[in-house]
């Protein structure tokens, strides 16, 4: 099926463009007419110009002529004396200056040439008519022999030859110009020949192009149309006979169009819901507002495109449980949807089939296995009579089987619960050594049975995550007890749980033989196994990597896993760490891990308290003499100091003013503890700032409260550091690294720091250099314009830079793993410059 | 350390593991165990003779009347009312759990459970409440 377009892609025909075609083609045929008549002005005027060569021609002849027939008509009359010779020469003399004035005109346009030559046939014939008349007026007044002797005389043919020598020069030149303009006439009429070929040609051009594209457009509407039936025969096709109820809505909420199972499913035709709401029928969008706002369409399409569950109504009154998908369908009156519904009533039933027969399975099939398992432990224990060994043997066997039966069905209850989202998770702060040693020992029976060594050594500090303990159990237990099935007899399977890269890492690592190639990209999936002998006697249920994947998962963490490079195969998953949520003041949770300083005489209490403390997840140093305490002090930086003040032997004040008279024993919160006559009237105690007094025998509840104050009292006493940087992962691990020792907040650019700095008083600061919108050192620079005082710098960049010579830098580190202690030192050293001076010394 | 002597009462309708608690429970031979098949056997049982026990272990899924419900009429009876209660259930979700921890039982022991380890599971849970 062809993707329709959205509408405002689809090119409208141009009004334009039908113009321009129209317009060019009467502009082709005007410009090849215009061409055409040109050349026939052209033809013309060479018509006219050899007309006018011919008319020059007889006109220079009519004038020999005349002058002819008047020197015919005077030597008749010389001869004769007969006036009736006279009258051929006076007509000629009346008609030549006639003819002269003719040849005049005619000649007009001549070259200067000719014109000289007619100019001196003027001069000559005038003349030639009073010689003529010379020779008359003698003839009659002294008769034929003066007549004759003028004419002896040779003045008159003298005349006559030289008006011929004009003529003949004339004429030679007419002769010229005809044949020139005759032969211009002839090339143009060959031009405009072809010319009219052409003109022809372009117009027939004209006329096949156009009938081409008039059918060529003609054609293509066809086919268009044919498509678009087509297509239109298809969707309704698809349409009509489709499972899935459909309904069409238009960008106001109102059904335009429905198909034959949306008329089944809802009940009612297509023509009865016809531009009524689709609320009518299903409630797509509540709310107020504009359908579409409701619908929750944004620029990048819909919200919540599938909604799994809503009520239909249906004509009956009935109500439907039915899931619904939605598409956008652009049309140019707006944004259409397209709701495709699905009737979910039957699998609403299956559902509650499943959920019945699970709670079955859980139930009826753990009741008969609790007697099967029992019995046979009891059994194998000998505890009531000792067995032969094959009985023995066999009595393992079963239970062995049995319990494998057991993990089964947990396996199946735990992946349909993990599936459904229904497993719940009882999430709290967490120490992933705890975790991991946790599963280490109960994976020891099994490491035993299989003759593989587990080994795992806990870092010196605890790894927090927030997280539900048993089921991390569970996924270090699958991991663990793949490896050990799958390790050869003999071999250590090596465990640990560290932090990595502002997570913490949990890797489970063995020396067995790989994962299959078949098998890698899929391990993580419900009923992947590996097949083949070597797995022939250790089999599994298939589902505990997908259940420790979906565990993992749901902690926000990821699994995976990678060959060892000496062979056999490291599962990892790495969680967030707890508490190192950049941006926030460091919490209560947050301070896990942190030391508190005991000090005891009474070696059982001080056992209490210590292990109260190690299963907070907090670490303790116990000291038993004034002395050690401040030595202890000295070396390193406390949450708290929790002090037995009947150890001091009455002289509490003494013990905890020499306390407050070293620098890092200043601001130490103090729990004193104490028996009740003592509580009751602490008496001159009291002015050495005790956070709470707590009396024996000690209660949990009170203790937890208060170091609760406690933390809450260091807290308020750490400083506020801004660290402005861009690197997600820096933030993180300089928060992991300086959590109980400062409340770290952070700004991801210029902009955000200059708004913190505004609103705090911030106390050292961690600046990078390259930030999305300048350079660190620019807010360094306007540390000092501010107000309050300008709070130390530390530059911590990946590039080196020349920052050391500003003022305020207190310290320039590059960045990396390794500087990490010193950019602590530096703040521990800026820390306790900044109480010496607060306090004065 | 000297272990306390306790009774204990364990009703199940189930008679096989009945037979397997009991069986379980006797490894540890200071634990003196009465069994009951129902809620109402189990309220004849208590104060009979004036025997009460030290710790009651009751299975939730009964007919009749349910372990629930049995627990919520025993807090009614004042010889009753304080001795410390344990489920034994074969669907212990992490939800259910915390209804039978507000139901008034100071812990829940799963089905299918170790022979073996029970008897120290039920003590440690009584001294949790008792320590």
């Amino acid at each position: 099926m062809a993707a329709s377009l959205p509408a405002e892609h689809r090119p409208a025909p141009r009004l334009w463009r039908v113009l321009a075609i129209a317009a060019l083609i009467p502009l082709a045929l005007i410009t090849i007419a215009l061409w055409l008549t040109s050349n026939f002005d052209s033809l013309l005027k060479g018509q006219h110009d050899i007309e006018q060569a011919y008319r020059r021609e007889i006109a220079i002849a009519a004038l020999i002529s005349e002058i002819k027939d008047a020197e015919t008509g005077q030597r008749g009359y010389v001869i004769t004396g007969n006036p009736s010779f006279l009258a051929p020469y006076m007509d000629a003399r009346e008609r030549v200056g006639a003819k002269m004035a003719q040849v005049d005109r005619l000649f007009a346009t001549q070259s200067a040439d000719v014109r000289g030559h007619v100019s001196r046939l003027r001069a000559l014939v005038p003349r030639k008519f009073v010689e003529m008349q010379l020779v008359l007026d003698a003839r009659e007044s002294r008769g034929v022999d003066a007549a004759a002797a003028i004419v002896a005389a040779g003045n008159g043919k003298r005349l006559m030859d030289d008006i011929r020598t004009e003529v003949a020069a004339i004429e030679v030149h007419q002769n010229g110009d005809l044949a020139r303009v005759v032969a211009q006439g002839i090339a143009r009429t060959e031009y405009g020949r072809r010319a009219y070929l052409i003109g022809v040609s372009l117009v027939t051009l004209i006329a096949f192009l156009a009938a081409y594209f008039i059918w060529h457009g003609r054609r293509s509407r066809y086919v268009a149309m044919q498509e678009a039936l087509n297509h239109s025969a298809r969707q309704d096709a698809i349409f009509n006979s489709a499972i899935n109820a459909i309904v069409l809505i238009n960008p106001s909420g109102s059904i335009e169009i429905m198909n034959p199972a949306a008329e089944r499913l809802f009940g009612h035709s297509a023509t009865h819901l016809l531009r009524r709401d689709i609320a009518t029928i299903v409630n797509i969008a509540p709310g107020e507002g504009p359908f579409l706002d409701r619908l929750g369409l944004g620029p990048n399409g819909l919200a919540e495109p599938f909604r799994p569950l809503l009520p239909a109504r249906t004509a009956n009154g009935e109500t439907v449980p039915v899931e619904v998908a939605l598409g956008l369908m652009p049309l140019e009156d707006g944004m259409h949807i397209v709701a495709v519904f699905g009737d979910v009533s039957e699998r609403e039933k299956v559902e509650r089939i499943k959920d019945q027969f699970l709670s079955t399975v859980s139930h009826e099939l753990r009741t008969p296995l609790t007697s099967i398992v029992g019995s046979l432990g009891l059994l194998r224990a000998g505890t009531f009579e000792s067995l032969s060994d094959q009985s023995k043997r066999l009595v393992t066997i079963a239970e062995n089987n049995a319990n494998r039966l057991i993990r089964i069905v947990n396996d199946l209850l735990d992946a349909e619960k993990l599936q459904s989202g229904e497993m719940e998770f009882a999430m709290a702060p967490i120490d992933m050594r705890d975790v991991v040693a946790g599963s280490v020992e109960g994976m020891g029976g099994l490491a035993e049975t299989h003759g593989v060594t587990l080994r795992f050594e806990p870092g010196p500090d605890p790894v927090m995550v927030h997280g539900d303990s048993d089921r991390l159990v569970q996924v270090v237990g699958n991991l663990l007890s793949n490896a050990i099935k799958f390790s050869p007899k003999g071999e250590e399977v090596v465990l640990s749980a560290l932090p990595y890269g502002g997570r913490c890492r949990v890797a489970v690592a063995d020396r067995a033989g790989g994962i299959p190639l078949e098998l890698r990209d899929r391990i993580f999936t419900r009923f992947a196994q590996a097949t083949g002998a070597s797995t022939a006697s250790t089999p599994g249920t298939g589902l505990g990597l997908s259940i420790s994947r979906d565990i993992v998962r749901h902690h926000g963490g990821n699994i995976g896993f990678q060959d060892n490079d000496e062979g056999g195969t490291t599962f990892t998953f790495d969680l967030p760490l707890h508490g190192v949520t950049p941006g926030t003041t460091t919490s209560f949770d947050g301070l896990n891990g942190q030391s508190y300083l005991i000090l005891y005489t009474n070696k059982s209490e001080a056992g209490w308290l210590t292990e109260w403390f190690a299963s907070r997840s907090m670490k303790t140093d116990v000291v038993e003499t004034i002395p050690e305490a401040l030595a202890a002090i000295h070396q390193r930086r406390y949450m708290a100091m929790i002090v037995d003040v009947q150890f001091a032997d009455g002289d509490a004040p003494a013990l905890l003013q020499t306390v407050r008279g070293v620098p890092s024993g200043r601001a130490l919160p103090v729990i004193a503890i104490a028996n009740e006559t003592l509580v009751s009237d602490p008496g001159d105690l009291a002015a050495l700032d005790i956070v709470d007094w707590l009396a024996k025998p000690l209660a949990t509840e009170q203790l937890g409260d208060a170091v609760a104050a406690a933390i809450a009292r260091a807290a308020m006493d750490m400083p506020l550091i801004l660290h402005v940087e861009d690197d997600p992962d820096t933030l993180d691990i300089t928060a992991t690294a300086l959590s109980g020792l400062a409340r770290v907040s952070h700004a991801t650019n210029l902009a955000s720091a200059r708004a913190f700095l505004d609103n705090f008083q911030v106390d050292i600061m961690i600046v990078d250099i390259a930030l999305p919108d300048g350079s660190g050192l620019d807010l360094v620079s306007e540390l000092s314009a501010r107000d309050g005082p300008t709070p130390p710098v530390i530059i911590y960049s990946a590039q080196d830079c020349g920052a050391s010579d500003v003022r305020e830098v207190e310290a320039v580190l590059t960045k990396s793993k390794r500087s990490l202690p010193n950019l602590v030192d530096t703040i521990v050293a800026i820390r306790d410059r900044q109480d010496r001076e607060k306090h004065g010394a | 350390m000297v272990r306390d002597v306790l009774n204990i009462l364990y009703v199940d309708d189930e008679a096989d593991i009945r037979t397997i608690v009991e069986l379980s429970l006797g490894l540890d031979p200071d634990l003196i165990v009465k069994v009951a098949d129902s809620g109402m056997e189990a309220m004849e049982v208590l104060g009979r003779d004036g025997w009460l026990p030290d710790l009651m272990l009751i299975d939730v899924m009964m007919p009749g009347m349910t372990g629930m419900e049995l627990l919520a009429t025993l807090r009614q009876r004042p010889d009753t009312a304080a001795i410390p209660a344990l489920f034994c259930t074969a669907s212990a979700r992490s939800t259910e759990v915390q209804r039978y921890i507000d139901a008034g039982a100071i812990g829940v022991v799963s089905k299918p459970f170790d022979p073996l380890r029970l008897a120290g599971l039920v003590r440690r849970h009584y001294e949790g409440v008792k320590g």
